[in-house]
């Protein structure tokens, strides 16, 4: 801060001779300080807190099936268990059960909570063969926390390479134990 | 400003940086605001915690069904009680939660049945609400024609 004495221009408030000071304040360490709080904010906002995950639920049609009826594509029905963990299977119009069983099988809980690891790895090789398939039916227990839930879906969603890319597995789950009639 | 004679040029420079700080406050308190209005609107749904994820989509906020601790809530209107994660509510013959059926139904009604987004739910769940009741929800709000649910999040 730094003030420049211009000289007396008359009678001031305490009866002596006042000046006019031209005063010029150093914002500078106040912008540092609300750029700051500005790019930590902006940062914040624009990753925004909260977030969405879309899913639909069964519905019951006369003209389309559910089932993939396209040869590189599956639909994948995963049943999550409080006690046994996941159970996978793979349906396609196209294929036999005896084709796709090497696709499905169980996965075990570990160390007293679901493979979520497991889970990804297992829908990334089913999706390596079947690169079309998008749906993926998910049936969890009814005592399973809504947490868990998402975490099954967040694990059924994408697979993340070491580099930080994604690879979108199934995007499109279907939670099911819900039945809408039409 | 003043400049030196000769080679040695002196030089000083008063910027005069208070609009660039009326705007920067201006940003500042908008985003402030921003972020705290976010953060009640998620709040006021009553004791809705919500679990993490790691999806990136952005929410699309509107009359959103709050599956709290303690209440079921429509809008923000109380439509039942939660006891030990489960609807404390008199059921139909279909097994739907009669009062979330008809506060969903008055809300159908409101939104324009050709709209993008007519059957789909906001939906915020606290995160150890058992599937049990999450299900019972959401086969409430099929049978209304929300088929379609986007189930908020935190980002992780």
């Amino acid at each position: 801060m730094a003030s420049e004495h211009k000289g007396p221009l008359g009678g001031g408030l305490l009866g002596k001779d006042s000046a006019v000071f031209e005063v010029y304040l150093n914002l500078t360490p106040l912008m540092d300080v609300m750029s700051n709080i500005l790019f930590f904010l902006l940062a914040a906002f624009g990753a925004s807190a909260l977030a969405v995950v879309a899913t639909t639920v069964p519905v019951q049609s006369d003209t389309e099936t559910s089932i993939a009826i396209e040869e590189d594509k599956v639909t994948v029905t995963v049943r999550a268990e409080k006690q046994a963990g996941f159970t996978l299977q793979c349906e396609s119009v196209t294929k036999t059960r005896d084709q796709l069983k090497a696709y499905g099988g169980k996965l075990p809980k570990v160390d007293s909570g679901f493979d979520y690891t497991g889970l990804t790895a297992a829908l990334k090789k089913i999706k390596e063969h079947f690169p079309a398939s998008n749906n993926m039916i998910l049936v969890p227990d009814d005592d399973i926390p809504y947490d868990n839930v998402v975490r099954m879906m967040d694990a059924s969603r994408e697979f993340r390479l070491p580099d930080g890319r994604k690879i979108i597995l199934f995007p499109e789950i279907v939670l099911s134990g819900i039945y809408k009639g039409k | 400003m003043s400049g030196g004679g000769g080679g040695d040029n002196e030089f000083e420079v008063n910027i005069n940086l208070t609009a660039l700080l009326d705007v920067l406050t201006n940003l500042l308190f908008f985003l402030m605001l921003g972020m705290a209005a976010q953060q009640i609107s998620v709040e006021e749904m009553g004791g809705v915690r919500l679990p993490s994820s790691n999806s990136e989509s952005p929410p699309k906020q509107d009359a959103p069904v709050g599956i709290g601790q303690e209440a079921l809530k429509v809008e923000g209107q109380i439509v039942a009680r939660i006891r030990d994660g489960e609807i404390v509510a008199p059921l139909d013959k279909e097994g739907r939660v009669k009062p979330l059926f008809q506060a969903l139904q008055k809300l159908k009604e409101k939104r324009v049945p050709t709209a993008k987004d007519a059957d789909v739910l906001f939906v915020l769940c606290d995160k150890d609400t058992p599937y049990a009741t999450l299900r019972q929800v959401l086969m409430t709000a099929a049978e209304v024609g929300f088929v379609k649910y986007r189930m908020a999040v935190i980002m992780e």
